[in-house]
C-alpha cells in the first residue's frame, strides 16, 4: 500500500519565493526512496514539508497535497506529524548537545500505543553503549549521526526521513552505517541508505529534483533496464529545458513481510550509479 | 552575623523570583518582564484564599499555590503562544504590557490599601534567634522554600522524562518538535512553574512585610540577579541572587540606605560590560532580536 | 501604485513629490497655525502635550525604529535633560539660552554612555543595559533632590507662560526635529543606520563603520531627547524624579510600536494616540457613569486599558497605525480594483 503520496507540491517561502513546485512522488510501504539533487534543488524543503517544518521559516505549502496513510498532513504542526509516524533526521542540529546520549533517547515522545525499547538502539549501534553518559555535543560526527538515527527510531516511526545521511562522514563510516541500517531494516523493517551508490539492496527508487520541480509521473510498475547513459540521478542547476530522463531502476520482488519503515533520503553528491542494482 | 542572615533571606527572595525568569528564558528564549506583577498576583491570590478559607490556613496556602500555577498556564495560552512567531522584542514588550495590565487590574480588584495576609491566615510572624542574629519565621520559611524549590526543580529537570524534554525543548525547539515533544505544553508548563515560584515569593514577602503595590519593584530588582548568574542557568540564579543580595545588604548597612534600589542595576551593568552571558550562562550569540 | 515614478536622484531624495502633496502640506501648515486661535483650552493643552512628546518619540524612532538599537532608557534621558535644566536654574539661575544647550550637551554625553554597551551587546542584552543606566540616572536625580532638600521636586520659572505662545514654540521645535530627522534619514547617516539595522556584518563589509553608526544613533537620539526633557521642565515648571518612571519609557516605546516602527509618520501617529489615550479613557468612563466610583483609581484604569491596547496592537497589528494607514491608502488608491494580499 502507498504510505506516502505527494501530489504537485508547491512550497513558497516568505510568500514570494517558490522553492519547489510540482513535486509528485509516491512511497509504498517498505520502499526506499532517494531524493537526489544539487544544492538549491529543493530536497531539504521537500523533506521539511513532509515533516511539517515549514512554519518557522515563514514557508507554506501553497498548492498540492501530502497524503500520509490517506490523511492530508501538509501544513500541520510538526509534533502531530511526528506522532502520526513520520520522523525526520535533519541535516544540522540533529541532537541535543547538552543532554547525554541516554537523555537524548529519553526525550523522545514515542508514538501512542507503541513501545520502543531503548535498548534496541544500543543493539543497533553498539558504539553508543560506552557513550551513554556523555554529552551529545562531545560525540564525533559518526556517533552523532548514529544517535540521531537512533533517536528518530525511538519515535517508532513508519516513515523515516533522513536528510543528508552521509554529509561530513568518511566513506568507511558511511558504509558501516549502511550495513547497520540494513540490519535494522531486516530486523525491524527499517532500511535507509545515504549515497545513491549505497542504495543497494531490495527495492529502491531514485527521484530527481531539478530546480525544485519533479513532474508528476505514473507509478512505475514495469521492470525497465537501467539506463547506463548519463546521470540518471544527477540534477543540474541550469535552466535550459532538457528532456527528462526517467530513472528507471530495476526492482526486486516484494519482501514477503511488510517492513515497518520506509525512508526518503536526499544526497547531493553527483556521481554515477552502477547500472545494475 | 545579622548581616549574613539578612543576606540569606534577601537572596532567597531574589532566588525564588529569578528561577521564574530563568525557567521561561531557558525554555522559550523570552524575557518575561511581567514577573514582578505575577509575583504580586500570587500574593493577592493568597490574600483572597486566606479570606476565603479563613480557619484553614494550609488549604489557603495550597489553593494559592495552585492558583498561581493555573494563572501562569493561562497567561501562556491567552497571550504568549500568539507571540511565538514574532520577534523577541515584540514578545518582551508583550510581557511588559501584560505587567501593566495586571498592575491596573489588581489595583482595581483589590484596592490600594496594604493588606496583611498573614493575619488572615491566623498565624503570627515570630522571630527566632540563630546565634547572635534574629530571623523572622517567614524569613526562615523563605530560605527553606527556596532550597526546596531549587532542589525540586533540579530533580525534575535532571531525572524525570518531562524535565529532560523541557531541557531539550529549550535547546533546540525544532528538533524537539520533530521528536514528538509538544512545544506549547512545555512552554505552558514553564510559565506555570515560573508563576508558581514567583507567586510563592510574593506570598512569603507579603506575609513578612505586608502586601502593597510596591511589591512589584522587588521583582524588577531580582532581574539583575538572574542576568548576573546567566539567564539560562538555575545554579547561576542562585549564585547571582547571593551576589546581588550580599552587595545590597552590605552597601545599605555601611554606606547609604537609599542605594538599595540602584545597587542591583550597577552590578548588572558591570556584568554586562565584563561578561554579558553571566557567570554560568551559556555563551550564546547575543543578538536574540 | 499611484503611477508616479521617480526617475532622478533629486526626485528620490526629495521630501515632497507632486504638487498635490505640496498643496496638502501648505493647507496642513495653515491649519496648524490657525489651530490655537480656534481651539479651546483643553484641546490647546492636548496639542501642546502631543507636540512636546513627539520630539521624544521621533528621537526614539530614529534609534530603535531605524537604527534598530533597542533602548529602554528613554525616561532616563528625558530626566537628564530636565534635571540639567533644574539644577542649572536652581544653582546658577541660568536662563533658557544656557540651559538648552547645556541639556543638549548632557544628552550627548549620556548618549555616548548609553551607546557604549551597544558596541558589544545586541537585542535583549542591550535593552537591559539601557534599563540599568536609566535606573542609575534616576537614582542620581533622586539623590540630588534629597541632598539639596527638594524632596518634592524642583520648581522652575518658565519664560513663557501663555499656552498659545507655548504652542508656537513647541510647534517650531517639533517641526524642526521632524525636518532634522527627515534630512538625517535621507543622508548618509540615515542609510548607515538602516544598514546596521538590517545586517551588521554586511554593513561592515560595505565599509560602514558599525561602531560609529551605532554611537551616532545613540548620541543624536539622546541629544534630541534631552532637549525634549529641557522643554518638558519649562513647560511643566516642575521637575521631580518620580515623573520619570519606567512607565514613561514604556509609553514612549508604545508610541513607536503603536505608531509603527520604521516610519516617522508612525512616531507622530503613535504620539497622538498615546497622549490622547488617557483623555479618551476619562471620557469613556464619564460616559459609562463610572467616573465617580473609580475616581480614586483612575490611574489603575489607565494602566489596565493601556496594557490591553498595547497587547492588542502587538498581537493583531504589529505594523501599527502606519500599517493600518497604508492599507487604507492602498485601498483608496486601487479603488475600484481590489487588492488581494499575498497569503
Amino acid at each position: 500500500m502507498i504510505l506516502l503520496k505527494v501530489e504537485k507540491l508547491e512550497v513558497v517561502y516568505h510568500r514570494v519565493i517558490t522553492a519547489v513546485q510540482g513535486i509528485s512522488l509516491e512511497v509504498p510501504q517498505g520502499a526506499i526512496v532517494t531524493l537526489i539533487g544539487n544544492n538549491g534543488a529543493g530536497k531539504t524543503t521537500t523533506l521539511r514539508a513532509l515533516s511539517g517544518f515549514l512554519g518557522l521559516d515563514d514557508a507554506r505549502v501553497t498548492e498540492g497535497a501530502i497524503v500520509y496513510r490517506g490523511e492530508r498532513i501538509e501544513n500541520r504542526a510538526p509534533h502531530r506529524i511526528a506522532r502520526l509516524g513520520v520522523a525526520l533526521v535533519p541535516e544540522r542540529s540533529k541532537v541535543f548537545e547538552s543532554l547525554s546520549v541516554e537523555e537524548n533517547l529519553l526525550a523522545v515522545v514515542p508514538r501512542r500505543a507503541t513501545k520502543f525499547d531503548r535498548e534496541l538502539v544500543y543493539q543497533f549501534f553498539p558504539a553508543l553503549v560506552p557513550l551513554r553518559r556523555r554529552a551529545a555535543g562531545y560525540l564525533s560526527g559518526g556517533e552523532r549521526q548514529m544517535l540521531a538515527i537512533g533517536a528518530a527510531l525511538a519515535c517508532s516511526p513508519e516513515l523515516l526521513l533522513i536528510d543528508e545521511l552521509s554529509q561530513g562522514l568518511s566513506p568507511v563510516l558511511v558504509q558501516e552505517l549502511m550495513e547497520r541500517l540494513k540490519t535494522i531494516r531486516a530486523e525491524s523493517g527499517v532500511y535507509s541508505s545515504g549515497r545513491a551508490e549505497c542504495a543497494g539492496g531490495a527495492r529502491r527508487r531514485r527521484l530527481r529534483l531539478r530546480d525544485g520541480e519533479r513532474p508528476h509521473r505514473a507509478r512505475r510498475h514495469a521492470r525497465a533496464p537501467a539506463r547506463a547513459s548519463g546521470h540518471p540521478g544527477v540534477l543540474s542547476r541550469n535552466r535550459r529545458r532538457r528532456p527528462r530522463k526517467a530513472a528507471q531502476l530495476p526492482r526486486r520482488e516484494a519482501v514477503p513481510q511488510e517492513p515497518a519503515l520506509v525512508w526518503l533520503s536526499s544526497c547531493s553528491s553527483p556521481f554515477r550509479f552502477p547500472s545494475a542494482a | 552575623m545579622q548581616l549574613a542572615v539578612n543576606i540569606l533571606v534577601l537572596a532567597s527572595i531574589y532566588a525564588l523570583i529569578c528561577c521564574g525568569y530563568v525557567l521561561i528564558y531557558r525554555v522559550s528564549r523570552v524575557l518575561s518582564l511581567a514577573h514582578g506583577e505575577l509575583m504580586m498576583l500570587g500574593a493577592y491570590g493568597l490574600y483572597a484564599t486566606a479570606s476565603l478559607f479563613s480557619g484553614h490556613p494550609l488549604i489557603a496556602l495550597a489553593a494559592a499555590g495552585a492558583l498561581a500555577l493555573a494563572v501562569g498556564v493561562a497567561v501562556y495560552f491567552a497571550l504568549m503562544w500568539r507571540m511565538t512567531g514574532e520577534s523577541v522584542l515584540a514578545a518582551v514588550l508583550a510581557t511588559i504590557a501584560l505587567g501593566i495590565l495586571l498592575r491596573g487590574a489588581m489595583i482595581l480588584m483589590f484596592g490600594t490599601q496594604t493588606q496583611h495576609p498573614l493575619r488572615d491566615l491566623g498565624w503570627t510572624n515570630g522571630s527566632l534567634e540563630v546565634g547572635a542574629a534574629r530571623i523572622s519565621a517567614v524569613g526562615l520559611a523563605l530560605i527553606l522554600s527556596t532550597a526546596l524549590v531549587y532542589g525540586g526543580l533540579a530533580l525534575f529537570l535532571r531525572a524525570t522524562r518531562w524535565g529532560i524534554r523541557m531541557r531539550a525543548a529549550g535547546q533546540h525547539p525544532l528538533l524537539a518538535a520533530q521528536r514528538g515533544i509538544g512545544l506549547h505544553g512545555i512552554y505552558a508548563l514553564a510559565w506555570g512553574l515560573a508563576t508558581f515560584t514567583g507567586g510563592l515569593a510574593g506570598m512569603l514577602i507579603a506575609c513578612d512585610a505586608g502586601l502593597e503595590s510596591t511589591l512589584v519593584i522587588i521583582g524588577l530588582k531580582a532581574f539583575p540577579a538572574a542576568l548576573v548568574g546567566g539567564l539560562d542557568s538555575l545554579v547561576g540564579a542562585l549564585v547571582g541572587s547571593l551576589v546581588v543580595a550580599a552587595a545590597e545588604v552590605v552597601l545599605i548597612h555601611y554606606v547609604d540606605p537609599l542605594l538599595s534600589d540602584v545597587v542591583p542595576f550597577v552590578i548588572l551593568l558591570a556584568m554586562l560590560v565584563v561578561r554579558p552571558w553571566g557567570l554560568f550562562g551559556t555563551r550564546e550569540e547575543l543578538d536574540r532580536v | 501604485m499611484s503611477g508616479y515614478y521617480r526617475t532622478r536622484y533629486a526626485e528620490d531624495a526629495a521630501l515632497l513629490d507632486t504638487r498635490t502633496q505640496k498643496a496638502w502640506l501648505a493647507a496642513f501648515v495653515v491649519a496648524l497655525v490657525v489651530y490655537p486661535f480656534l481651539a479651546g483650552v483643553l484641546w490647546l493643552d492636548l496639542a501642546n502635550q502631543v507636540l512636546l512628546a513627539s520630539i521624544g518619540a521621533i528621537a526614539l524612532m530614529l534609534l530603535t525604529g531605524f537604527a534598530g538599537q533597542i533602548s529602554l532608557g528613554h525616561a532616563g534621558l528625558l530626566a537628564a535633560g530636565a534635571f540639567t535644566t533644574g539644577i542649572l536654574f536652581k544653582e546658577l539661575n541660568a536662563p533658557f539660552w544656557v540651559t538648552l544647550p547645556a541639556s543638549a550637551a548632557v544628552g550627548a554625553v549620556l548618549g555616548l554612555l548609553f551607546g557604549l554597551p551597544s558596541l558589544r551587546l545586541r537585542g535583549l542584552y542591550l535593552a537591559v543595559s539601557t534599563l540599568a543606566l536609566h535606573f542609575i540616572v534616576i537614582f542620581a536625580g533622586g539623590e540630588y533632590e534629597t541632598k539639596r532638600g527638594y524632596s518634592t521636586g524642583i520648581v522652575i520659572e518658565s519664560p513663557i507662560a501663555d499656552a498659545r505662545a507655548w504652542y508656537f514654540v513647541l510647534l517650531a521645535a517639533a517641526a524642526a526635529t521632524l525636518l532634522f530627522a527627515l534630512n538625517l534619514l535621507r543622508a548618509r547617516t540615515g542609510r548607515a543606520w538602516r544598514a546596521i539595522h538590517g545586517r551588521e556584518a554586511v554593513a561592515e563589509a560595505l565599509g560602514i563603520s558599525v561602531h560609529r553608526a551605532k554611537l551616532s544613533a545613540f548620541v543624536v537620539s539622546s541629544t534630541l531627547t534631552a532637549l525634549a526633557g529641557c522643554l518638558f521642565a519649562y513647560y511643566r515648571g516642575f521637575v521631580s524624579a518620580e515623573a520619570f518612571s519606567l512607565y514613561l519609557t514604556i509609553q514612549y516605546v508604545a508610541m513607536i510600536i503603536i505608531g509603527g516602527m520604521g516610519s516617522l509618520l508612525g512616531a507622530i501617529l503613535g504620539t497622538v494616540f498615546v497622549v490622547l489615550f488617557p483623555y479618551v479613557i476619562d471620557t469613556a468612563m464619564a460616559g459609562l457613569g463610572l467616573s465617580d466610583r473609580l475616581s480614586s483609581v483612575v490611574f489603575a484604569v489607565n494602566y489596565a486599558a493601556f496594557g490591553l491596547v498595547m497587547i492588542a496592537f502587538l498581537v493583531f497589528e504589529p505594523q501599527g497605525l502606519v500599517g493600518l494607514w497604508r492599507r487604507v491608502r492602498d485601498w483608496l488608491l486601487l479603488w475600484p480594483f481590489k487588492q488581494t494580499p499575498l497569503r
